[in-house]
């Protein structure tokens, strides 16, 4: 086999492999149309390589005419993807000349198919023997007319309109891409009209060798687009390292707050603890004395180590809420939840706080007892922000009229909680801060509290808001999207 | 005198607590009624002449402290025992201010309490009976020794209550006698202790 016949099937490979590489990037993103447009071009291109050699070997005249006007379809496909991806490739938005330049080449290809001899020959005569740089092939023997030019022009046309676009790209600083783009349809322009002219006015029996100069066009254009494409992945990862680092730091940070939380709850849980340690103590030892006594009360005994269990497991309930809220955790377990669980727990780890408050609380909790998929501490901790909040807001009001609500309800596919204080309010003039880090009204606030709490619910994609209830006080309401219970 | 069956009186708003407390105290041969709020305790409506309150200091509704002071303004007399969760310094000087017995925290090991209700009911009786002497004099009697323990002059007494000095001097001797003092340092004790306001009306 001659080295000239070798050509054609590394064309067509390289082809191929350009377009499927192109194809799956588009895949990958479907915004990406300009891979999709340069796999299109690759794919034609591959194409014509088969339409080329499939014509060097025929010499049945109708067939040949057939294979020629597959050519044509093959060039138009090239030739508009190729005008298209230029467009975007070189970042312009006219589509008055692509449009055109389109029509002119759907005109080609119908005079193509309707014109006997095809829009290139006014006849062809024969398909005759002929060696070709050593390889024998049949090259035809052609009857030349001037409407070949035109046809030849709007290709001419495509590579003009490409060059202009260069320019343009070139003067707008782009200038990598305006050089790759000139450079490589420069290419086209000289090889693939000069092989095309010499053969449609049958100057010299060559055979169209296109797909060469077509793989030249885009080839540099496709190095370049996956180049982007590589560089577009480093800037992902970069992007993705960022995210990883700033997702690690708000964690950092709603720990900190959780930490500072239960600080400010110490009081309430060591006395929630005490309690129960105070009844283990003093049942011991009243157990003992009834144990030592002439005759053992064994019956009160045994309710006194029922008692002692009890109280025992109260203490580790404490502490085990307690640990959950303080423990530094480095992924956030999301899973379904029940509301009314959330706001029972929150409400606990609150209720020493709140009674000495001297707060009446009310829950009012939806029967239905829908679920949200979230992180449970991360919720109960915006919770519990939102109910310390509204326990601060109503210290200033006398004793017996501090009031503090939470309603839970399911209305169509949203879960609400609202946590209602009859306090003061928030003041006009804070209403648009209260949301911003590091904004308190609190002489040892941090200002970290609400900013964090609607973090947390906008991360599990619900919202946190906040508005003067017509009756007085202030609402903060969680609405998040409902799921079904685990 | 003092009756033979004291009451503990324990109101605290732990369930376990109360149940606990109130076995130590059976364990020890004490009845205790136990209330659950200070608004428990307001409607039972009787108490025992003889015994002492255990009381929590933070309870909801109406805390410890708040009780004592009200119970103090209706003219309760048992002694108080605080036990709290964590008292702080503010909140015992305000309960002993106001006359409680102790001020103890919990967790609280039982030698004690019980040492410190054992010592109310003996304050208790004491006092008790101090109480019953107080009640055995005659209006005269009672009326003179408040202006003594006041620190007046027998002189002063007789010009105050337009009498003569010599019949402020039987009355002296007579409630001195009867409380069974022998000094006037002595009355003087006893009275505190009864709660007699000095220059007050019997």
């Amino acid at each position: 086999m001659n080295a000239l016949m070798m050509l054609w099937p590394l064309v067509m490979g390289s082809a191929v492999t350009m377009a499927l590489i192109h194809l799956s990037n588009w895949l990958h993103d479907r915004k990406l149309l300009e891979h999709l447009l340069l796999a299109v071009a690759a794919g034609s291109v591959a194409a014509f390589g088969v339409i080329e050699l499939l014509m060097m070997r025929t010499t049945d005249i109708p067939l040949y005419l057939r294979l020629h006007l597959a050519g044509h379809v093959a060039s138009l496909s090239y030739l508009l993807s190729v005008v298209w991806f230029a467009r975007l490739y070189l970042g312009h938005r006219g589509v008055v000349v692509p449009v055109l330049l389109s029509l002119a080449r759907m005109v080609v290809l119908l005079l193509e198919a309707v014109l006997p001899y095809g829009v290139n020959f006014r006849e062809i005569k024969a398909l005759s023997p002929v060696e070709f740089l050593g390889v024998p092939m049949m090259l035809p023997e052609v009857v030349p007319w001037s409407l070949s030019r035109a046809a030849e022009a709007s290709a001419l046309f495509c590579g003009f309109y490409v060059i202009a676009l260069a320019l343009l790209a070139w003067r707008a600083g782009r200038h990598r891409r305006a050089c790759v783009a000139a450079a490589s349809v420069g290419l086209l322009v000289l090889f693939a009209m000069a092989n095309s002219i010499l053969i449609h006015t049958g100057t010299l029996r060559i055979p169209y060798m296109l797909s060469f100069a077509f793989l030249c066009v885009i080839a540099p254009m496709g190095l370049d687009m996956s180049a982007a494409v590589a560089r577009a992945a480093a800037l992902g990862r970069q992007l993705r390292a960022r995210e990883l680092e700033r997702e690690e730091l708000r964690r950092e940070v709603e720990h900190i707050a959780r930490v500072s939380t239960m600080g400010q709850l110490s009081a309430s849980i060591a006395h929630e603890l005490n309690q129960p340690l105070a009844a283990i103590l003093t049942n011991a030892q009243a157990g003992r004395r009834l144990l030592l006594e002439p005759e053992p009360r064994v019956a009160e005994v045994v309710s006194i180590l029922d008692d002692i269990v009890a109280d025992d497991k109260r203490a580790g309930d404490v502490i085990r809420r307690l640990r959950a809220m303080v423990e530094k955790r480095h992924t956030v377990e999301v899973e379904s939840i029940p509301v009314h669980e959330l706001v029972a727990d929150a409400e606990r780890l609150a209720q020493g706080l709140i009674a000495r408050s001297g707060i009446a609380v009310s829950l009012d909790l939806d029967p239905r007892q829908p679920c949200i998929r979230a992180g449970r501490v991360e919720m109960q901790q915006a919770l519990l922000n939102l109910l310390l909040n509204a326990i601060e807001a109503l210290g200033g009001n006398p004793e017996g009229k501090r009031r503090l609500s939470v309603r839970t309800e399911l209305e169509g596919s949203t879960v609400r909680i609202r946590v209602r204080d009859n306090g003061p309010g928030i003041p006009a003039d804070a209403f648009g801060e209260i949301f911003r880090p590091f904004f308190t009204t609190k002489p040892r606030g941090l200002g970290m509290g609400l900013p964090i709490c609607r973090t947390i619910c906008e991360a599990h994609g619900g919202t946190l808001n906040a508005a003067n209830h017509p009756d007085g006080g202030a609402e903060f309401v969680i609405a998040m999207p409902s799921a079904p219970p685990a | 005198m003092a009756e033979a069956h004291p009451i503990v009186m324990v109101v605290d708003d732990d369930d376990s607590f109360r149940r606990s407390l109130a076995r130590l105290l059976l364990s020890h041969g004490l009845e205790a009624w136990l209330f659950e709020s200070a608004e428990a305790l307001a409607g039972c409506g009787v108490f025992p002449e003889y015994g002492c309150m255990v009381l929590d200091v933070r309870m909801p509704g109406l805390d410890g402290l708040a009780l004592q002071e009200k119970l103090g303004r209706g003219g309760f007399n048992l002694p108080i025992i605080f036990l709290t969760g964590h008292g702080d310094i503010p909140m015992s000087v305000r309960a002993m201010k106001h006359g409680a017995s102790d001020f103890l925290t919990k967790p609280v090991d039982e030698a004690v309490l019980m040492g410190a209700i054992h010592k109310a009911l003996a304050d208790q009786s004491h006092a008790g009976g101090i109480r019953a002497r107080v009640k055995s004099l005659t209006h005269r009697e009672h009326e003179v020794m408040c202006h003594v323990i006041a620190g007046e002059l027998n002189k002063q007494i007789a010009a105050r209550l337009d009498i003569t000095e010599k019949t402020v001097k039987v009355h002296r001797a007579r409630a001195m006698e009867k409380m069974g003092v022998g000094s006037l340092a002595e009355l003087v004790r006893a009275c505190a202790v009864a709660g007699v306001d000095p220059a007050g009306k019997p």
